[in-house]
């Protein structure tokens, strides 16, 4: 069960519009190492994991990955909503506006759709925490592209503080890992 | 298999009385091949919520700012 | 009002964001009791919070989680989304 707080975890507040960023930013949306894929991941891996400790953290990260997702599509809608036509051709993004309008849809700017190729749920839970470990380096990758591709203050911020998550979502998952590989070694040699 | 090791461990401040963490970071000489390992954060100072959240963490010994490249490829 | 909400929501998202970092942290040290005591303590001051903010402005969360005065406030605007040039969240 899940719960709707009506609130972000972390504020957008746009003023500019600028669909150009918006085309980049919508990769965190429903691309490859996005926020999307990473919610779906951790909550699918949680069914699987053998302690308590993987089983919450799992359970906890994909939630706030839901948060952030709701972040970047605020963030996509708020570059996007008081666009000129002109201003949208201008920045490349009138194939966007030709299936989409100024809508936040989950794919990437060139069109790309969300597809669960994008994550794996391997049924081995070292595997799969390996998995989130690379994840959350990639999501970080992705928004130091992004905080290079920007200058607006207004979409830095945000995406500066999207980037710290990854880097203490690492060391959570790091700590699960070490736990993980205890557990295996604890299990297999007594 | 980390029970008694006494290693790296991160974020830790010598003046804060706790009960240990049973799962340090093992020796270097003894680490298992062909296998990650990640220190495990003890418990030590924290933000005040406000700065927390400016920050994106609690933790000041996770605080990873990034400069922004004006060329790109930093690497 | 909207400088109260702002500030009541402020507040809230600081005071949550403390308390979701400990949740993560206690995820992988179950038996710290440092970090146990300061969620507890925040978790307090969060509760206080959000029944403050209820009560000036309806639920904060749905399903349940908050009362409504008449007419049904939940569906009222802005949406956390929903900013346009300094109104909005």
């Amino acid at each position: 069960m899940w719960l709707y707080e009506k609130k972000l975890q972390y504020p957008v507040r746009i003023k500019k519009p600028n669909p150009q960023m918006a085309m980049y930013i919508l990769s965190q949306f429903g691309g490859p190492d996005g926020e999307l894929a990473a919610s779906l991941r951790y909550l699918s891996q949680r069914h699987h994991m053998p302690i308590p400790e993987a089983k919450a953290m799992l359970n906890d990260i994909g939630t706030e990955e839901l948060a952030h997702f709701e972040m970047i599509g605020a963030m996509v809608h708020q570059l996007m909503k008081n666009a000129s036509l002109e201003q949208i051709k201008a920045a490349g993004a009138g194939t966007w506006y030709t299936d989409h309008d100024r809508a936040t849809w989950p794919g990437t700017g060139t069109g790309v759709p969300f597809t669960a190729s994008y994550i794996m749920s391997k049924g081995d839970p070292i595997a799969d925490l390996y998995e989130d470990l690379a994840a959350e380096q990639k999501a970080r990758a992705t928004y130091e592209h992004l905080i290079d591709l920007a200058d607006d203050p207004d979409v830095i911020d945000p995406l500066r503080w999207l980037r710290e998550r990854e880097v203490v979502h690492f060391q959570r998952f790091g700590e699960i890992l070490m736990k993980l590989q205890e557990h295996r070694d604890r299990k297999h040699v007594f | 298999m980390y029970d008694g090791y006494q290693g790296y461990i991160a974020g830790y401040e010598p003046g804060r009385p706790e009960k240990p963490d049973r799962h340090y970071m093992p020796p270097v000489n003894n680490l298992v091949l062909a296998q990650a390992y990640i220190p495990i954060q003890r418990y030590g100072k924290t933000f005040p919520p406000e700065e927390a959240l400016k920050q994106g963490t609690l933790f000041p010994e996770l605080v990873r700012p990034y400069a922004k490249s004006k060329q790109g490829g930093r690497w | 009002m909207t400088g109260l909400r702002e500030s009541l929501l402020n507040q809230i998202r600081a005071v949550e964001f403390a308390t979701l970092e400990l949740n993560l942290f206690l995820n992988s040290h179950p038996d710290n009791q440092h970090a146990l005591r300061d969620y507890n303590n925040h978790v307090r001051q969060l509760m206080a919070l959000k029944n403050e903010y209820e009560r000036n402005f309806g639920p904060l969360i749905n399903f349940g989680f908050g009362y409504s005065r008449c007419p049904w406030q939940w569906i009222n605007d802005p949406w956390p989304w929903e900013y346009d040039s300094g109104r909005g969240y």
